[in-house]
């Protein structure tokens, strides 16, 4: 019962959220300069057509008409229709979705597996020369910037040794596609954006594993005669995933932005290239609808954070 | 016997040589030619809304009535498309187009003259962006299906040359069968498109790539390409990259590194830089309506600061040169040389500011006006700010993206932009970028003898009569110090010398690209 009320609170506090960040993007996006109609138009066009784009699109109401249009169609799931495109916004941004999702997936995933095997190796071997050489890669890794790293490693896989393509999803020739050719397109966004998230989790996950090695329960283990490898895989590790899981949370707002950089680096065909584009050309359905959507997933994430939490530590309840 | 037998070889290997060299400039058909575009393509649709990307790759699906390609920065004319010949009445006020016979769109349904009025028609009624170039038509009639009629209101000399220049962009015909009774812009042949054109619509991969491939029924010679694949980049790093590892034939000219880099990227091994004289200049507009510019003395004073030679090497590494005069040298038909703006004279330039009552401050400024620009002419406007600097003007500079600068353009919230006047391909441009109270004078300007003149060139067919209002329209912008003609512009492109037959720069295309982003005369060699 308790669960299923908390499902609720949570559930209006999303709803709430999800609402307060429209509006803001709302008035955020109309108050900043640049006239839509007048880029859509085009240097050649007259004032006529620039007039006629204004009123097609609303754009010659005040402010607060617009705003409350635009909330009053959102509350019935219509995002509008994209300034640029001529199509549905949800259209637009479902077509992008999927490559996003894959891109950021992998990226959270992988950041997560290797952050914490990195860490629990430089735990292991804490004080060693193998924890300095990890802890010193990982400073190295989450100072590095997304968008430089994408290109270093375009010059050096792509254009150099010419292993990885540079750009896109998928090959030009339909025979040439598959899974295989998309893995191939993925690995040098996907890497550019997981390795600031394997520096960050290598950090989290040799604090956590260091402490939990220290605990009193892990010295009664050792003492009652557990081996050492049993004792830091099932219990040591057990412990460090915890605050991993809370970073996963965290990064997964951090992934939203850095997949605009990836995306628009890699020029890969996801929802941050989109939005990107979209705020060049004032296509303010896109530009609100992207935000909106991404507010859903990092709200949807959040919530889901929490119920691993619970799994992983039976002590944790939901109220 | 030696000498004889030498000289039999060497004939041998010249004419090897020969052959060679003949067979590699002889138009090959076949290859697939992988191109790139800049920014998010968001509709095949030519003829609703711009959209720069979109247009280099529909002028290859889509066919137009009257064309003009870069020939016109050579003096060349206007061209059918569709129209095989075109007729214009003793009055000037009827345009009668003949067809082409044997045109079919991509999905076999034949082309007809009512196609034409079609997509005209809805042009007009819905005033989408070529209604600007269609004003004065006041009917369009179709006697049959292979002769279109347009009936104007009043004589309109620019009429042809700018319906065969705007439809470049945006005047191609659209099938009527398929968007007859149906919204143009949600239409869903919008992202499949069907056009009458020399390539095919194959496949669209948002944000990654479009492909094309050659229609073996078009009306005219097939094109030598045989596939083009548009490569969609969001940034300009990775296409360099890509070009210079050789996974792009061509490096279009919104993807080109800064000039200083070019002569070195064209100085690569396999690598040909095209070049391409454009009808845009390179200037600077003042803000007639706002104070210190609606000063003549100011605006002259400006002039004489400015150190054309130094702006040149400095911003565009000499490539552009200097422009002195009220047109540029992509469209020379009726420039007139006569007219020059002065060389720089900072000594003078400060008597004039001294006289218009801005004397230096403690600190040595005098005037201190907005400046704004994109990071498109951002170059130009560093040199600019400096020079200025040496008279006294310390210029506020406002960096923006194309948008919002558009915006501030529209309603005068600036006191200089850097800008591009078009001078073709028909002068009455002149009247577009400085008639009062027209879309395109952002600067506001307005002289009653300018509007009289540029109307008297709109209304006569006669070349003479309107060379002399437009020499005069001329000497009017140079003694009102109207704008300030900086450099010239141009396009540059780079592609594997293998390829020929580019549309922006070379020469053989002129008259065959059918647009300025038509490969229809491009061919790889192998």
């Amino acid at each position: 019962m308790e669960r299923v009320a908390y499902l609720i609170r949570r559930t209006v506090e999303m709803i709430l959220v999800v609402l307060v960040v429209a509006v803001l993007n709302f008035t955020l996006i109309h108050l900043a300069p640049g006239d839509v109609a007048v880029y859509m138009a085009g240097v050649e066009a007259g004032p006529e057509y620039v007039a006629s784009i204004r009123h097609e699109y609303g754009l010659d109401l005040s402010l607060y008409v617009q705003m409350g249009r635009y909330m009053s169609r959102l509350l019935h799931g219509d995002f509008g229709r994209s300034f640029t495109r001529g199509e549905a916004v949800v259209d637009v941004i479902m077509n992008r979705m999927p490559a996003t999702l894959l891109l950021m997936g992998s990226s959270l995933i992988l950041g997560a597996v290797l952050g914490t095997l990195g860490g629990a190796l430089a735990a292991r071997h804490i004080g060693s020369k193998v924890d300095y050489w990890i802890s010193g890669l990982c400073v190295a890794a989450y100072s590095t910037p997304v968008f430089w790293l994408g290109l270093i490693l375009i010059y050096a896989f792509s254009v150099h040794l010419n292993w990885f393509p540079s750009s896109g999803m998928m090959s030009f020739l339909e025979e040439q596609r598959g899974i295989a050719d998309t893995l191939r397109h993925m690995a040098l966004p996907v890497l550019s954006l997981t390795v600031y998230f394997i520096g960050q989790n290598i950090k989290v996950a040799r604090a956590g594993v260091a402490e939990a090695m220290q605990d009193d329960f892990i010295t009664t283990f050792r003492a009652v005669g557990f081996k050492e490898r049993e004792v830091f895989l099932k219990h040591g590790l057990r412990n460090a995933l915890l605050p991993i899981v809370s970073m996963t949370g965290l990064q997964f707002t951090q992934l939203t932005a850095g997949a605009v950089l990836t995306e628009t680096v890699f020029s890969w065909p996801g929802m941050g290239q989109l939005v990107f584009q979209a705020v060049l050309s004032r296509d303010y359905p896109v530009i609100m609808g992207g935000y909106v959507l991404m507010s859903i997933m990092v709200v949807l994430f959040t919530l889901l954070v929490d119920f691993i939490y619970v799994v992983l530590d039976p002590r944790i309840e939901l109220k | 016997m030696k000498n004889v037998r030498f000289c039999f070889i060497a004939l041998l290997l010249l004419l090897d040589v020969f052959i060679s060299v003949a067979w590699a400039q002889t138009p090959r058909f076949g290859g697939t030619l992988v191109t790139s575009t800049f920014g998010n393509i968001t509709s095949l649709n030519p003829i609703w809304k711009y959209d720069q990307p979109a247009f280099m790759i529909s002028q290859n699906i889509y066919s137009t009535l009257v064309i003009s390609d870069w020939g016109i920065s050579e003096g060349a004319k206007p061209y059918g498309d569709l129209a095989k010949s075109w007729e214009i009445s003793d009055d000037g006020l009827t345009y009668t187009f003949h067809l082409y016979d044997n045109v079919y769109w991509h999905d076999g349904v034949k082309f007809t003259s009512a196609d034409v009025k079609f997509t005209y028609d809805t042009v007009i009624s819905k005033k989408y962006p070529l209604a600007s170039y269609l004003k004065l038509v006041k009917e369009i009639r179709t006697p049959d299906e292979k002769t279109v009629v347009f009936k104007l209101s009043d004589i309109n000399a620019p009429f042809l040359p700018m319906l065969a220049n705007a439809s470049n962009w945006y005047g191609q015909i659209i099938a009527k069968h398929l968007y007859e009774g149906t919204d143009i812009q949600t239409n869903p042949y919008n992202k499949k498109p069907v056009g009458t054109g020399p390539f095919k619509f194959v496949e669209w991969k948002d944000g990654q790539f479009v492909t094309l491939q050659v229609n073996e029924k078009y009306f005219r010679e097939r094109a030598y390409l045989d596939k083009i694949i548009w490569r969609v980049y969001t940034n300009k790093e990775v296409p360099q990259a890509d070009f210079t590892s050789g996974n792009l034939h061509l490096l279009m000219y919104e993807l080109i590194p800064p000039f200083h880099q070019l002569k070195a990227l064209g100085a690569r091994p396999g690598v040909k830089m095209w070049e391409q004289k454009s009808i845009y200049d390179r200037c600077l507009v003042f803000n007639h309506k706002r104070k210190p510019f609606s000063d003549i003395r100011v605006r002259e004073a400006i002039s004489l600061a400015i150190n054309r030679d130094e702006v040149s090497q400095l911003a565009w590494a000499g490539l552009w040169k200097p422009n002195y005069h009220a047109s540029c040298s992509g469209s020379p038909l009726f420039t007139n040389s006569k007219v020059r703006w002065p060389d720089q004279d900072l000594k003078r330039a400060q008597q004039l500011l001294d006289e218009a009552g801005y004397p230096p401050d403690s600190d040595g400024v005098r005037l201190k006006p907005v400046l704004i620009a994109t990071d498109y002419l951002k170059p130009m406007v560093e040199v600019i700010i400096q020079q200025l600097k040496r008279i006294g003007v310390h210029t506020k500079f406002d960096l923006s993206e194309t948008a919002t600068w558009l915006s501030r353009l529209g309603s005068g919230d600036f006191d200089l932009t850097p800008y591009y006047i078009r001078f073709g391909p028909d002068p009455d441009s002149y009247g577009e970028h400085f008639g009062t109270g027209e879309a395109r004078n952002v600067g506001k300007y307005s002289n009653a003898t300018l509007d009289e003149l540029a109307k008297a060139g709109q209304k006569t067919l006669n070349f003479s009569k309107r060379k002399e209002s437009y020499d005069k329209v001329q000497e009017i912008l140079r003694k009102d110090f109207a704008y300030l003609p900086v450099t010239e512009s141009g396009y540059f492109q780079f592609s594997t010398s293998k390829l020929h037959g580019v549309t922006f720069g070379d020469p053989t295309s002129y008259g065959k690209s059918f647009g300025w982003g038509g490969y229809r005369a491009c061919w790889l060699e192998k």
